[in-house]
């Protein structure tokens, strides 16, 4: 058989002789569309084959879920942790009559007790010269998220006419790094002309944390007066919120005080000290101390008429409604005025919570004290008169001293304090 | 063939169109003849049932003492130790192939995100009658006694996990109940670094079929 394509359509003559040879005579001779299309075709039917003789072999997987369950796991406010709290105010009475109350100058804004700068004051901001508020934290617990603190600083001018003006850092003193600055040289955070006393709050928005206040946490104020005198400082604090919850929520506040204050102004720099400030800064012989004004009269007994008095701060909050306290001690650290030798001075304290005499203590032996010169400590576990939280923000402490020789020592105290190990759910 | 298509010619295009029209008549009449009825034969029907099982799993009922998973704990503290029993029950009508815990922190914090020092937690399974309890909410106690015995179905590990394999289940098999106790742990030594903090943990149990076989 021979077939012949038209001359526009054909590749040339080609003899076919059946079978495969026609075939791919007929594939040869086949338009390019026809070639398409039956390419096309053969995929369609090779896909439904395969389809056809291999169905899907993995079935879909029945499960179940149970209905959700979601409790609420919440740690400790406070995980159990010992805080201090030292007593800055105190009352003479050694003679027998009870004096007036003695504070820090610069504790609490409006109390009628002020400080002057010890110096007079550049008439422009200055780097060098400053007012620095150190904060001890003793009373904070550990690692606690806080919200709100705010440096609260209450001052005027000394004179009338003369404009004060301040602006001010937070800072760690141990290595000098500064936690944020607030106003500046051209825009102070504040400013009191003539003598009225003037409170400011300054947000301390990058302190977040216990930790940052526990640090050797210090407020530098960088002053001026345009009249090139002093300024009169009257309160300066630090408070704040103490929160849980991943710090959403608020369940006690704190206020920190001053436990010194150090300076550098024009005319020379130092630190300005409270005598109960700190914990063995001194004894009688270098003045840091709340010094008795009279003598021991009595040898041989105790006379619970003739003692030093010292209380918490007003408004004391150191320990949370609520906590679960474990322990409490009070520590006393002090010392004699006898520089003849051969006094040897014991004392009695009595606490007294909320108001009321409810517990008693002594010292005997080596916490006697017979130096001008070092100070003896004695502590005293007050757990079973000071439990909660109320006993333990409502203390103060009567020490009454005796001494071996009549007249001639009188009671130093370098520093007493409340330490309670508490725990807050 | 010049002389066909010279008739073509001369039948103008109302001729052509009749001779199409007649062509197609003829070719549906041959067509309609060929056609045949045919003779057919049918069995007699005949029919069986196909029907499925069911993959369910529930817990006890909530706040029950067969689900104490919902009660919160508070003011937890290094070394606590929370323990909550739950039931789990295989209440469909099929195997189960494994059933998994998949536990998501809904209200994040490091408790559930510090897997060393956050919380731990570990699951136990006690046999028979299960867990008896004791002691007052949230502060409860269990002991697995009167013959029954326990074994262990997650090893202590950190509390939130995706599809975490539980061991040494019996609910796989339809109708059985495991009756499971959830410890959950704040390991000591974290000092003060997670106090204050809270998380919300939910708890999502998933029985998945047993294999598929010839019935």
């Amino acid at each position: 058989m021979v077939a012949t394509f038209p001359a526009a359509a054909r590749p040339g003559p080609v003899t076919l002789r059946g079978g495969r040879g026609r075939a791919t005579a007929l594939w040869r001779g086949a338009t390019r569309r026809a070639r398409l299309l039956l390419r096309a075709s053969l995929a369609l039917l090779l896909g439904w084959l395969v389809s056809t003789l291999n169905p899907p072999t993995t079935a879909a997987s029945w499960t179940n879920a149970t209905t959700t369950i979601a409790p609420t796991m919440s740690t400790k406010k406070v995980i159990s942790q010992a805080v201090d709290l030292n007593f800055m105010d105190w009352y003479d009475a050694s003679d027998g009559s009870v004096g007036s109350r003695t504070v820090s100058s610069t504790q609490y804004a409006g109390d009628g007790h002020t400080a002057g700068t010890n110096q007079v004051l550049n008439t422009s901001f200055n780097a060098s010269y400053y007012e620095q508020i150190d904060y001890a934290g003793i009373d904070l617990p550990v690692n606690v998220v806080t919200s709100g603190v705010t440096y609260n600083i209450t001052y005027a001018s000394q004179s009338a006419g003369q404009t004060t003006c301040f602006y001010v850092e937070s800072r760690r003193t141990t290595d000098n790094t500064v936690w944020g600055t607030h106003g500046s040289s051209g825009s102070p955070s504040g400013c009191v002309t003539g003598t009225t006393l003037t409170t400011f709050n300054v947000a301390l928005t990058e302190i977040t944390n216990t930790d940052t206040l526990k640090d050797s946490f210090a407020i530098r104020m960088y002053v001026y007066n345009s009249g090139g005198g002093k300024m009169t400082l009257d309160g300066n604090s630090v408070t704040g919120n103490l929160r849980y919850n991943n710090g959403t929520q608020t369940y006690s506040t704190f206020t920190e005080l001053e436990y010194q204050r150090p300076f550098n102004e024009p005319a020379g720099g130092g630190t300005a000290s409270w005598g109960l400030g700190r914990y063995n800064d001194g004894t009688s012989a270098s003045g840091t101390v709340a010094k008795a004004g009279t003598a021991v009269a009595h040898s041989a007994s105790f006379d619970t008429n003739k003692y030093l008095e010292f209380d918490q701060s007003p408004g004391t909050n150191f320990i949370p409604t609520g906590a679960t306290i474990t322990a409490s001690t009070l520590t006393i650290s002090y010392n004699e005025s006898d520089s003849t030798g051969g006094s040897v001075m014991c004392l009695q304290l009595d606490i007294y919570v909320s108001g009321v005499d409810s517990g008693i203590g002594t010292t005997t032996g080596a916490n006697c004290a017979s130096s001008t010169s070092s100070n003896v400590q004695a502590a005293f576990n007050t757990i079973s008169i000071i439990s909660t939280a109320t006993q333990a923000n409502n203390v103060y402490v009567r020490v009454a001293p005796k001494s071996t020789v009549s007249d001639i020592a009188k009671l130093y105290v370098d520093y007493i304090k409340l330490t309670i190990t508490y725990s807050l759910n | 063939m010049f002389g066909r298509r010279l008739l073509i010619e001369k039948l103008g295009l109302t001729g052509k169109l009749a001779l199409t029209v007649g062509a197609i008549g003829t070719a549906a009449t041959l067509a309609t003849a060929a056609t045949y009825a045919d003779w057919t034969s049918a069995t007699t029907p005949i029919s069986h049932q196909i029907s499925s099982g069911t993959v369910t799993i529930v817990l006890g009922a909530t706040g029950a003492a067969t689900n104490r998973l919902d009660v919160d704990a508070s003011g937890i503290a290094p070394g606590d130790t929370i323990k909550r029993a739950v039931d789990v029950h295989n209440t469909g009508s099929l195997n189960l192939a494994s059933i998994t815990l998949t536990t998501t922190a809904t209200t994040s914090s490091a408790l559930d995100t510090d897997t060393t020092n956050g919380l731990q937690m570990q699951i136990d399974r006690c046999s028979g009658t299960g867990w008896t309890e004791s002691g007052s909410s949230p502060a409860f106690s269990y002991s697995c006694g009167g013959g029954n015995t326990t074994s262990a179905v997650l090893a202590s590990r950190a509390i939130v996990g995706s599809t975490l394999a539980l061991s040494n289940l019996t609910a796989t098999t339809a109708g059985v109940i495991d009756h499971l106790l959830v410890t959950i742990t704040l390991p000591g030594g974290t000092g003060t670094t997670l106090q204050g903090k809270t998380s919300v943990i939910q708890y999502v149990f998933t029985g998945t079929q047993r294999a598929g076989s010839a019935h």
